[in-house]
């Protein structure tokens, strides 16, 4: 036996996981990431996190179809424990998804049968000894069943002075925790998640959701007594849907409300931990859409990270320990790998997600890829501190995806740790473990890995952290360069009072200098005639009006000086006084013309009032004046936006005031306009500046209005002339 | 105003009292005249708004077969020709294959082999009581006529009708509604004649046997609708929507053996016996892909295969034995395939459990006709109107019938006898040569498309595109790579145009100076040339990207829904939704046959390109309802040929995306070809049919290895399928892409990737290259225990690809040879090897 060719080349893969088998060429869902960018709220691509392994389908299998089936719980053993609502059972299958076995009675409770369910809407099953927990709605108790499905114990409705006489108790999901505390819950309860003792006794609430007051809600409770609010609707709580307690002692809820917190991480004293303020919506997706999401549940994997489940579009989000999005995927529908009416999410030891549906009655269970495995492990490994090792991962993840920023954040963390640890005894092991591998970048200084920390920032279009690591960088600066830095300042200053005394001197000697005209005059002229209605406001606008010293020129380059000077400030504002916005979205040319509409309307409103107002001023001098008004902003802000290079996030209020400074010397300006060019009392002057900006803002709504309905009117025409043409 | 006043008094003064006068009459008459013309041309305007045909759409008939008249009747055979009402099972046709047999009674066709007497029916045979095995039910109360079940599943015809020419959209089976049917003898067959007394509508369905095929027509002269009453409004009366013929034939149970062969994607199979959710809608999939004008969607599908090729196969063993994998043994295989009204077929399959019924059926229905969205208002309800003109003409469907009790049947057979069909077709079609072997042997390795620049989402400085690659880097990447070692590479320039990817297509098709001077273009187009390199450039040319521009208008260049909207194209967002941001619209293909055609094939031709990638002529077929050029789907494919012809007769090579079967006949190369199938769930496996018909006629490139989320997985499957591979690269880092449209890649930098590309390139070519213009003759799986695949070309060679992770040792039947597998990888076992 004899080959011609026999050729063998196994595909080495570089990765360090290997692939399942079951995979298809292209996922039938969108894989992304939430974007954690200052600037955009939006998505990014990533490769499939997940894979369909396989969709389990309970039609064929022993037990027979699933009916509306609500929860499900996977064990350490990887058994399925599924809670068939509609069947009034509770159905067990092996890690293989083959049936074992099912608790279920022909039996009814009422008639003292206690193993029988009715409507069970939550399962957990307890590690220690396998006891089966069940949340048996419709028989309004928490019943424990043994490992094998017998009977153990009935935890009727619990009593309690804190309970209302009417108390309504229908548990819908029910959880445990290490210290053997039962929770539960309860069907439309807005006092928080039932605390049972675990022989089923009432303990307390935990973690009651707060009122979400809308601000009229608000404003009427500031305003309205109690007895005015009587007949009003009463705003309760949001109830709890899910709950899932984590070996580590959290309890993670999801709530019904579809505005934060729709999930929520609770310590053992009832607080939120890490997910209270967090918006969960996907505004990739509601910024197109009218529907909100509806988290139905949670649940941790191995890694502590939390999977959460959106019914409304069948979305799985992944978020770490720290609230880090990690991965966002799956859709709703009915093809292969898509969800059809989500329910309930779990996951296994071995990494494996599964999403019960209830609509279809079958269990979609999704499989980690490489990729979500190396996202896993480098996560991981950074928060365990052993950053070396994560940095390899993290790069590896960016190799296979451009845009994971959690990446390029986590990265430049470590470089920033790495930095600070310059010049001390770990410099080389990064502060790890002395597991880790050697440190490539060990021979960089404290400020080289300041600025390679701060440019993994910059790509991830994150501000806080690149501010963090420019402080560092400033301050390594100042350091290093304090002594120059001063002696330039001293020269400077020596310079200055040097040149000004040479110049006073020679003014004494020979008398103030000739005056010359040439392009130089012309230029200095114009910004001196700006410079000086900027510090001399009352004279300078008077001399527009009655002296003609100002003029069409003059407007035209103040005006086009402070438009570019606008758009310029648009650039040279830092990176993170930006925002993170990126340059590329800025548009100049509208930059430019929304500049000049201020001066526009306030001119025209401001010639329109002072003619009733038997101002003075001719509309060449309103306008002329209101172009000299931007004297400030012309000359100031594009300094300022150059300031912010040296600025971080902490020295905000600086920029904010030097800001704030200018507007208002702007404002001074207008004023002075109005009353040297009118020739108006400072007194008048300040009334018909309030009418001025009160006929702004008439302007503005009388322009949405003219707006809005004419879209409307060219709308209704539209409409008008299809049925018409469609009627022919 | 004083000083003026005066004047013109003083001017009065001077003008004669009987002037004044006149002038005082004129005015008079004047402000009594004008005001009424003003009425009466307003009163004009809305009158003809109100009663002209503004959107009157007038459909050439071109494409729209409609010459075949009902065969003649055969009058030797009962009365006049015309068939007894009580007869029992009749012979109505028989050769040296086939005898076909009807019932009149039962609605039941049996055609039998005549050679192994196997029989097949046109709905399944009730499983009685009489000989049930323990436990068996049997579903004889299913077929009783009485019960809409029994209706449903006798019908030898379907149709899809609606009274009022806007409610419902029915699709019954005829004997569901009241109708006198006629049946006369034809020559090899019968026709049925249905009279449809509530629709008021009759057609005829020929039913024949020739060779060792049956075969159906439905000739359009024979489909008489009611005309429109005086009182009536044209399209509310009863009105046609579609036709299936015999779609319960082939009908199995979930009990059975074997599959349907569906070509969705490279192509599926359904198994019978593998238990499903049953509360799904059934498959339904128009050939050629879906038409935006038509099917409007809230959310974007994700891997939604196109169906490329207009047939479907049946494989089943009658003896049920065998495993529900593709190694079913089988002795019996139906295939079918449109030779007529291809082009407004949709493929259905329904499963178990839809309608209440135990069947799995897949079938071709007809659609002559589509339901269009009507919204009057904003706030108001949309309702579904039916459009008036029937866009197809005759239909012909073959379904070739193979039985043999020694030979097994797969769905390489039924592959094989598509391909056979399909070149038959292009033949008679297009008049257009095709054999075997008429692909490439010399065809480049890899296909690496180099993506240039979109435009930003907004903003820019002085230019709003960013680019990625320039045409420097173009050489300097090639240079690299062929040093590398991967010379042999195809290049595809993506968004090379004016203002990028996203160009505006109706303006004048020319290189963005971003990427360099248009002499640098040249000169790269020549470089390319001159060494001998496939340097393609990529053309879209029917997705407007923007507002019309260059002379077009929406009125005149954009297609139209039969609603008189627009339609858009919408681009999908990284989260799965629809962005309504970009004015994207889909150009009528006349328009750009009558005004771009011409003009971008010359501007081509003088920049130096020699070979093409056409986008949308191999993957996106729509109707077009604007007045000023209205095309049916077959019309458009018709254009789409003729343009493919007027550039096949300038360039080189041309190149289309997924290959739909229409264009296959036209161009060397097919790139994005799928290597799988759709997440449908009926659908159960992915096979390489779509290779199968077509390696060795046309060279074919898979996706893009660096897009999709297993890229090992999908390198094995490119060999599995003989597919060259593909790779989309940038020479900037991808993250630049953020803020344009372009934001669907996630690894696309060069620098990264080279190192893998020529590892790919150097496995293509030794797993793919050497065999891509032989036939692809065999696919099987090796063991049923193990995802090991062998697939077999024309020159005896096998290649083996292993999907599985460990250590595997798997033995093939075909030639005892013990093969292993250390984990994925492939081994090839050229002829000659034993």
């Amino acid at each position: 036996m004899k080959f011609k060719k026999f050729t063998a080349l196994v595909l080495m893969f570089s990765m360090i996981f290997s692939m399942g088998t079951a995979v298809f060429a292209e996922e039938p869902y969108p894989s992304y990431i939430l974007n954690t960018s200052d600037y955009d709220t939006y998505s990014k691509p990533i490769p499939a996190p997940y894979t369909t392994l396989t969709v389990i389908d309970f039609n064929s299998k022993e037990a027979g179809k699933l009916s509306n089936p609500e929860d499900m719980f996977i064990d350490d053993e990887g058994k399925i424990y599924v809670a068939d609502t509609g069947n009034n059972r509770i159905v067990v299958y092996d890690s293989d998804y083959s049936f074992l076995f099912e608790i279920s009675s022909t039996g009814l409770y009422s008639e003292g049968d206690l193993s029988a369910l009715k409507e069970p809407k939550g399962v957990y099953v307890n590690p220690d000894d396998g006891a089966i927990i069940v949340a048996d709605s419709g028989n309004s108790r928490i019943v424990e069943f043994t490992k094998y499905g017998n009977l153990r114990y009935s935890y009727p409705k619990p009593e309690d002075e804190l309970l209302a006489a009417d108390f309504s108790y229908q548990p819908i999901k029910v959880t445990k925790d290490t210290r053997g505390f039962m929770y539960v819950a309860n069907n439309g309860d807005s006092n928080g998640i039932m605390q049972l003792s675990s022989n089923g006794e009432f303990i307390s609430y935990y973690g009651t959701n707060k009122v979400n007051l809308s601000f009229w809600e608000s404003l009427s409770r500031m305003l309205w007594s109690r007895e005015d609010r009587l007949g009003t609707v009463v705003t309760l709580p949001y109830t709890f849907t899910n709950i899932y307690s984590s070996d580590d002692g959290y309890m993670y809820a999801t709530t019904t409300t579809e505005t934060p917190p729709q999930v929520r991480k609770i310590n053992i004293g009832g607080s939120d931990v890490i997910y209270a303020a967090y918006d969960f919506r996907d505004m990739s997706i509601n910024g197109y859409s009218q529907y909100n999401q509806v988290f139905c549940d949670v649940t941790v994997d191995k890694y502590n990270n939390m999977l959460i489940v959106d019914r409304m579009f069948g979305r799985i989000y992944e978020y770490d320990e720290r609230g880090n999005n990690l991965f966002a995927f799956s859709t709703r529908g009915t093809g292969y790998g898509q969800l059809s009416y989500p329910i309930s999410i779990e996951t296994d030891n071995r990494g494996r997600v599964y999403v019960l549906n209830r609509s279809s009655g079958n269990i979609t269970v999704y499989e980690p890829t490489e990729f979500a495995n190396l996202v896993h492990e480098a996560n991981s490994l950074y928060t365990a501190g052993r950053y070396e090792e994560s940095m390899v991962l993290w790069e590896q993840v960016l190799e296979r995806s451009n845009y994971y920023t959690l990446a390029l954040i986590n990265m430049g963390d470590i470089l920033m740790r790495e930095a600070s640890l310059i010049n001390t005894e770990t410099a080389n092991t990064s502060g790890g473990s002395g597991t880790e591998a050697e440190n490539p970048r060990a021979d960089l200084t404290e400020a080289e890995l300041y600025d390679m920390a701060i440019d993994y920032f910059y790509e991830a279009e994150n501000t806080e952290h690149a501010s963090e690591a420019f402080e560092e960088i400033r301050s390594i600066f100042l350091r290093n360069h304090f002594t120059t830095i001063v002696i330039v300042v001293v020269v400077l200053l020596l310079v200055w009072v040097a040149w000004t005394s040479i110049k006073r001197a020679r003014r004494r000697k020979y008398g103030p200098p000739k005056e010359r005209h040439n392009a130089w005059t012309v230029i200095t002229g114009f910004f001196k005639r700006v410079g000086g209605v900027m510090r001399h406001p009352i004279d300078g606008f008077e001399g527009i009006r009655y002296e003609n010293q100002g003029s069409y020129l003059d407007m035209f380059f103040i005006m086009l000086l402070y438009g570019l000077m606008t758009v310029a400030g648009r650039y040279a504002v830092s990176f993170i006084y930006r925002g993170g916005t990126p340059l590329s979205v800025i548009r100049p040319v509208s930059v430019f013309f929304y500049s000049l509409i201020p001066w526009i309307v306030v001119c025209v409103v401001n010639y329109g009032v002072t003619t009733i107002m038997y101002g003075e001023g001719r509309f060449r001098d309103v306008i002329i004046g209101g172009a000299y008004c931007h004297g400030p902003l012309m000359f100031l802000i594009l300094p300022v936006s150059l300031l912010t290079h040296v600025l971080t996030n902490n020295e905000a209020s600086i920029y904010s005031i030097l800001e704030m400074l200018i507007y208002l010397w702007t404002v001074l300006l207008v004023y002075f306009c109005m009353k040297g060019v009118h020739g108006f009392h400072p007194v008048k002057a300040f009334v018909v500046f309030i009418l001025t900006a009160l006929g702004v803002a008439a302007v503005a709504l009388l322009f949405f209005i003219v707006y809005g309905l004419a879209v409307q009117m060219f709308d209704f025409i539209a409409q008008f002339v299809k049925e018409l043409i469609y009627l022919a | 105003m004083l000083k003026k006043k005066d004047k013109n008094q003083d001017v009065n003064k001077d003008i004669p009292a009987y002037e004044n006068t006149k002038r005082a009459k004129v005015a008079k008459v004047v402000k009594i005249v004008v005001p009424i013309v003003l009425v009466l041309v307003l009163a004009f305007i809305i009158f003809e708004v109100a009663t002209s045909d503004g959107h009157k759409v007038v459909f050439k008939k071109d494409g729209l077969e409609s010459s075949r008249q009902l065969a003649a009747t055969d009058t030797s055979k009962g009365i006049n020709g015309q068939m007894l009402q009580d007869q029992g099972m009749t012979l109505v046709a028989e050769n040296d294959f086939l005898k076909l047999s009807f019932s009149n009674k039962e609605n039941l066709f049996i055609i039998e082999d005549k050679i192994n007497g196997e029989v097949f029916r046109s709905y399944p045979e009730p499983i009685y009581e009489q000989g049930l095995e323990e436990g068996g039910a049997s579903d004889v109360a299913a077929y009783d006529l009485s019960t809409e079940t029994g209706q449903f599943i006798t019908s030898p015809v379907f149709v899809g009708y609606t009274k009022s020419g806007m409610d419902g959209g029915f699709v019954l089976g005829v004997n569901q509604m009241p109708h006198v049917k006629t049946v006369y003898f034809i020559e090899n067959g019968i026709r049925l004649h249905y009279e449809m007394k509530e629709l008021e509508l009759e057609f005829s369905v020929e039913i024949t046997i020739e060779d060792n095929e049956l075969v159906y027509r439905v000739p359009v002269n024979g489909i008489i609708e009611r005309e429109t009453y005086e009182w009536e409004e044209e399209d509310r009366r009863p009105l046609l929507m579609s036709i299936s013929v015999l779609p319960y034939l082939g009908a199995h149970r979930s009990t059975q053996k074997g599959y349907f062969v569906v070509p969705d994607g490279s192509g599926a199979l359904t198994y019978f016996d593998v238990p499903r959710i049953t509360n799904y809608n059934e498959y339904s999939k128009h050939v050629y892909g879906t038409d935006q004008t038509f099917d409007t969607s809230e959310n974007p599908s994700y891997n939604d295969q196109i169906v490329s090729i207009g047939a479907y196969g049946i494989v089943e063993n009658m003896d049920g034995d065998g495993e529900n994998n593709i190694n079913v043994s089988a002795n019996s295989m139906m295939t079918s395939f449109i030779v007529e009204g291809d082009a407004d077929a949709d493929l259905k399959i329904s499963n178990p459990g839809i309608r209440s019924l135990p069947f799995y059926a897949i079938y071709f229905q007809y659609n002559y006709r589509n339901f269009y969205k009507l919204q009057i208002s904003n706030s108001g309800t949309q309702y579904d109107m039916v459009v008036k003109d029937m866009q197809i003409g005759d239909v012909e469907q073959r379904i070739r019938i193979d039985t043999s009790e020694n030979e097994t049947y797969s769905y390489v057979n039924v592959a094989k006898i598509v391909q056979n069909k399909l070149i038959d077709q292009w033949n008679a079609r297009y008049g257009e040569s095709v054999s075997l072997g008429s692909a490439n042997a010399d065809v480049p390795v890899m296909n690496v498309k180099m993506f240039m620049g979109a435009e930003n989402i907004s903003g820019g400085v002085l230019n709003q595109l960013t680019v990625m690659t320039d045409y420097e880097d173009v050489q300097n990447i090639y240079n690299e790579l062929s040093e590398m070692g991967a010379p042999e590479i195809r290049i595809s320039l993506l968004g090379w145009q004016n203002d990028g990817y996203f160009w505006n297509s109706t303006t004048k098709l020319k290189p963005d100076s971003s990427y360099g001077s248009k002499g640098d273009f040249k000169d790269l187009l020549k470089w390319a040339k001159d060494k001998g390199i496939e340097l393609s450039l990529d053309n879209n040319l029917l997705i407007v990207y923007g507002e019309p521009k260059n002379g077009a208008t929406l009125r005149n260049s954009i297609v139209k829904s039969a609603n008189t909207f627009y339609v858009n194209y919408w681009r999908r967002s990284t989260s799965g939704m629809f962005l309504a941001d970009g004015e994207y619209y889909i150009m009528s293909p006349d328009y750009f046959e009558q005004e771009l055609l011409e003009d971008a094939i010359e501007r081509l031709t003088d920049y130096g390109a020699s070979n093409v990638d056409l986008q949308q002529l191999g993957n996106m077929v729509y109707s077009d309802y604007n007045e000023e050029h209205p095309l049916h789907r077959i019309q458009s494919i018709n254009r789409y040929v003729q343009w493919l012809r007027s550039y096949g007769e300038k360039f080189d090579k041309l190149a289309v995306y997924n290959g739909n079967a229409y264009a296959v006949p036209f161009v060397d190369t097919i790139v994005d070809m799928p290597v799988g199938t759709s997440s449908q769930i009926v659908l159960d496996d992915d096979i390489p049919f779509m290779q199968l018909v077509y390696h060795g006629i046309v060279n074919y490139y898979s996706l893009p290895v660096n897009s999709q989320p297993y890229e090992e997985f999908y390198t094995l499957k490119s060999i599995e399928y003989g597919s060259l591979m593909s790779y989309e690269i940038t020479e900037q880092e991808t993250s630049e892409l953020f803020y344009t449209y372009y934001d669907s890649l996630y690894r696309s930098e060069y620098n990264n990737l080279k190192e893998e590309i020529v590892e790919r390139y150097n496995i293509t070519n030794e797993a793919v290259k050497p065999f891509a213009s032989l036939e692809m003759t065999d696919h099987y799986r090796v063991d049923d225990d193990y995802d090991v695949f062998c697939t077999e070309y024309s020159d005896g060679t096998k290649v083996y690809v292993c999907y599985e992770t460990g250590n595997v040792s798997v033995t093939d039947s075909t030639n005892g040879r013990t093969i292993s597998f250390d984990g994925n990888g492939y081994q090839i076992l050229q002829k000659g090897g034993e």
